[in-house]
């Protein structure tokens, strides 16, 4: 709750900030703030969970799911004056739309009522297609934010229909009530339920983009500012995958195979469709994307039959594809002088010779990513897999030729990067100011900490 | 453990060098370790058939993940191997005029360090981990300094063998996910398993796949002679000299153990593979015009017959292998030094426009003989030895097998006489004298190779010490 109020008035701030000139100060306010509630949530952890009125419940896997958004929003606003910079006079909107953000992924992972699901969502949503279409002088961004804005809109009339429906059916929001209900139930449950259990479902897959939902997300991403893209790579899909397996885990008595049919489905045709039309791409921003939706692919993998581990494995993954994916955005951000450029492979030619460290770092992300060991990626794929295993032979078979085709795109941006020679006249300037270099410290040091103690954060 | 540390070290404290102190540092670092090495060496009990040096920690322990190493008396050829190769390298990338010299040099301290690690392992999973670490620096080697069509070259090569340690990584995951909470990662564990027939055969042909395409044996070779042509000389010496060695370490270590419980017929499949690899590369080798790719192919011909050696589960076998993947190490990086050193002065590779040679560097001609002898496997080298094991093994596994492969001798015969016949003598290509002398990086160089070469060759039981206690408790885990 503490943590929740005071990202709440930080927003607030921000927002008044920026108005009363406290431009310069934000960016550090931001960070300082991000940490104090990191602080809270790590002092509140083990603490028991703190209930508000069955609406919202903060237990440790709120905690827990939402230490890694707070993480990932951390870095992301460390380089927020210059991943902004593109319309530097309302550097206080955006990071307070950032603020935003991530109350609503602390609602949506902390929910215990399906409104307070449904408002975490829309709390969540509207900032962003806000941020999605905050370069107003660029086509492309406004395009990708009435995209996302239409397409969000749908998604959420199916959430509410869906829920709607439950309500019909059981007579209730509350999750627990819902929960005991199936419990108890002596005769089967009429087919509203499900119904309304596919409609949320499915507006779940397009919250995470996963095929064949996934149609807005490479348009978003590629229009997007790069700083928003980050964003939406990492603390949305958070947001999404946990309060995803919150529901799941509550409704299990009641999901039945046929449910989890649907769920294998929709994973094994996000890693393979996604895989695939990656490896297409030219624009590395769309690459990028893509890569996304493979890891969402691989996420939904762990939420099949979930088990007491899944929350560790899942959290385990999405630490090391956050931090790599920020990274890789923060590269991007620091390469970029002009947001309208153009972020085709092309852009990484030569790239090693201008700034060795910055394309090591970026070819470990990306090894990451590709789940090569002994990088972080490859054990939580590895644990994703071992988990999956049991369950379905079959998707973990495609899940690895999946991130066996991803080595292939992975690797064009490392093969541009080393072996050729800058032959178009694309000039890339280095950001020379340190703040990009701190987030990718921080970053690349988390991934090492990832390497040395796996078990410890796949158990916290 | 420190066997592996250290060469981090000095691949990050080469890597802030530049030029020069780059070199001497790489350099320094690689005779330290091999002074460990020789360290190690001593404290080895020879009689002792337990692993030595055994440590053990917890990694990762949710997926079975422990950091256990331990060396016995073949991984300990193999380290020497490594260490001795991983130097003379170093040493032989002296004289290069190669960009950005001090990445080059941290990538092969970055390899030589997972190279142990891959030797050390007695963890599948750190295994598996160390064997995929060591592709990244190959990478990037041939990649960057690589010749013509490199990047096409070096994606099929990495795309290849990747797929293939998939296979491996894909079978030790079945084994953990079948046993009742029994790490079976743990070379202790791995080698008591029970599994049925069906399971052990389908398991044999993963790993035999991942090691095979590494190694690499006949129809899974296609990535070798490009990739051992187009890289930079200490790339090859680095991909024929030690990393193929890591393909039949593995087949050794965790293949032989699956293969107690399953039919022979497996075994004499893989086989026939291997011998009609000698030949079916052997032809090919006497036919090539580029001395590297000559080199490249001989040195197919060469592994199959280890590999088959290997596989007749004799000790013989066995031992012949062991002594041979140290010797073909050592003579193949000779044999390569020599063509680099060739390349270096003629810019070119083609044998045609060589010739005479041996007119203007005498001592490089005997050195060249020396190496090249012991790969022709004359007596009083080091290939003798070996070959005659491995011969031996074959021939009391298969009489037509054995006459088959002994070919080898004769087709190794033929095609490095032809390379040394139309490099080093007859008439001269170019006109004037354009052969500088060698330099003191490369006397050393082969002249350490040569004296090695000699070495061995006369008392190969120096080699055949170390590793006998292990082939037989390898021996009586197979039966």
């Amino acid at each position: 709750m503490k943590t929740l109020i005071l990202l709440f008035i930080s927003g607030i701030f921000s927002m008044f900030g920026g108005i009363f000139g406290l431009k310069k100060i934000l960016p550090a306010f931001t960070v300082i703030a991000l940490f104090t509630s990191l602080g809270y949530l790590i002092y509140d952890y083990n603490y028991g969970p703190e209930n508000l009125g069955y609406m919202l419940i903060f237990d440790n896997f709120s905690f827990k799911f939402m230490a890694i958004a707070i993480i990932s929003a951390i870095l992301i606003s460390i380089i927020s004056a210059k991943g902004f910079s593109y319309k530097p006079d309302s550097v206080g909107d955006m990071l307070a739309l950032l603020f935003f953000v991530l109350c609503g992924v602390y609602c949506m992972l902390s929910f215990n009522n399906l409104l307070m699901l449904f408002l975490g969502i829309e709390i969540l949503s509207i900032p962003l297609y806000v941020l999605a279409g905050s370069n107003i002088k660029s086509l492309k961004s406004n395009e990708a934010s009435l995209k996302y804005f239409i397409m969000g809109a749908f998604a959420t009339g199916f959430l509410l229909f869906g829920i709607a429906l439950i309500y019909g059916a059981t007579r209730s929001f509350n999750l627990n009530d819902i929960r005991s209900m199936s419990e108890t139930a002596t005769t089967n449950f009429p087919g509203l339920l499900y119904t309304g259990l596919l409609l949320i479902t499915l507006s779940f897959a397009f919250k995470i983009s996963a095929v064949p939902f996934h149609f807005w997300s490479p348009d978003v991403y590629e229009g997007s500012p790069t700083i928003v893209t980050s964003i939406m790579a990492t603390i949305v899909k958070i947001g999404a995958v946990g309060a995803f397996l919150r529901l799941i885990i509550y409704l299990s008595p009641m999901l039945n195979n046929d449910w989890y049919l649907i769920l294998s489905i929709i994973s094994a045709l996000t890693i393979v469709v996604s895989n695939i039309i990656a490896v297409m791409q030219k624009d590395f921003k769309r690459m990028m994307a893509y890569s996304s939706i493979s890891h969402i692919g691989y996420l939904l993998l762990a939420l099949i039959n979930p088990n007491t581990e899944t929350s560790g494995v899942l959290s385990f993954y999405l630490v090391s594809y956050s931090v790599a994916t920020i990274a890789i955005f923060v590269i991007l951000m620091m390469i970029n002088k002009e947001h309208n450029e153009s972020n085709d492979f092309e852009v990484f030619n030569g790239f090693s010779k201008k700034s060795p460290i910055l394309s090591l770092i970026l070819s470990i992300c990306l090894l990451s990513l590709a789940g090569i060991p002994p990088f972080p990626g490859f054990f939580a794929k590895y644990s994703i897999f071992k988990q999956a295993l049991g369950n379905n032979l079959w998707l973990v078979i495609i899940a690895i030729c999946g991130s066996a085709i991803s080595i292939y795109y992975y690797f064009r941006a490392i093969t541009a990067m080393y072996f050729y020679n800058d032959s178009k006249n694309i000039n890339i300037e280095i950001d020379k100011n340190y703040s990009g270099y701190i987030s990718i410290t921080i970053a690349i040091l988390l991934m090492v900490l990832i390497c040395i103690l796996p078990s410890y954060f796949l158990n916290i | 453990m420190i066997l592996l540390i250290l060469p981090v070290i000095g691949a990050i404290l080469t890597y802030f060098f530049k030029e020069k102190t780059a070199r001497i540092t790489a350099l320094i670092f690689s005779i330290v370790q091999l002074f460990i090495n020789g360290y190690l060496l001593s404290q080895f009990d020879f009689a002792s058939a337990a692993i030595q040096f055994y440590s053990s920690y917890k990694w990762f322990d949710e997926i079975g993940l422990y950091f256990t190493t331990g060396i016995d008396g073949i991984a300990m050829v193999m380290i020497i191997l490594t260490n001795i190769a991983s130097f003379l390298i170093i040493l032989s990338s002296w004289d290069n005029n190669h960009k950005n010299i001090n990445s080059f040099l941290s990538l092969i301290l970055i390899m030589q360090s997972s190279l142990n690690g891959v030797f050390l392992a007695y963890n599948g999973l750190l295994f598996y981990i160390f064997w995929e670490l060591a592709l990244i620096p190959i990478y990037f080697i041939t990649g960057m300094w690589g010749g013509e069509n490199r990047i096409k070259i070096t994606f099929k090569f990495f795309i290849y063998t990747f797929l293939g340690s998939l296979l491996m990584l894909l079978a030790f995951i079945y084994i953990y996910i079948n046993s009742n909470g029994i790490n079976t990662f743990e070379w202790e564990n791995f080698i008591n398993l029970e599994l049925s027939k069906n399971e052990s055969t389908i398991l044999l042909w993963a790993f035999f796949i991942a090691f095979a395409v590494k190694m690499p044996i006949f129809p899974f070779h296609t990535w070798q002679p490009d990739t051992y042509s187009v890289a930079p000389a200490q790339g090859t010496m680095l991909l024929s000299g030690i990393m193929l060695k890591m393909g039949i370490f593995g087949m050794i270590r965790w293949m032989l153990p699956l293969a107690k419980n399953t039919c022979s017929c497996n075994l004499n499949i893989f086989m026939i593979l291997a011998i009609a690899g000698i030949i079916y590369a052997a032809i090919i080798a006497i036919m090539q015009n580029d001395i590297k790719r000559v080199i490249a192919w001989s040195s197919i011909s060469h592994v199959g017959l280890i590999a088959a050696g290997i596989l007749t589960l004799s000790k013989n076998g066995i031992q012949g292998g062991i002594l041979q993947m140290f010797n073909h190490g050592i003579n193949i990086i000779g044999l390569f030094m020599a063509a680099e050193i060739i390349e270096r002065r003629l810019n070119t590779r083609s044998l045609k426009e060589m010739g005479g040679l041996a007119l203007y560097a005498k001592g490089f001609a005997f050195l060249f003989m020396i190496v090249l002898l012991g790969s022709v496997a004359v007596p009083l080298t080091n290939g003798f030895t070996g070959e005659f094991l491995l011969l031996n093994s074959v021939f009391n596994y298969s009489t037509i097998w054995g006459v088959l492969s002994g070919l080898t001798i004769i087709f190794c015969a033929v095609y490095m006489l032809r390379v040394y016949q139309l490099a080093m003598f007859g008439e001269s290509y170019h006109k004037e004298n354009i052969f500088s002398k060698l330099s003191w990086s490369e006397y050393v160089t082969l002249g350490i190779i040569a004296c090695i070469v000699i070495v061995t060759g006369v008392f190969p039981n120096l080699l055949l010490n170390i590793s006998d206690i292990s082939v037989n408790s390898i021996l009586t885990i197979i039966e």
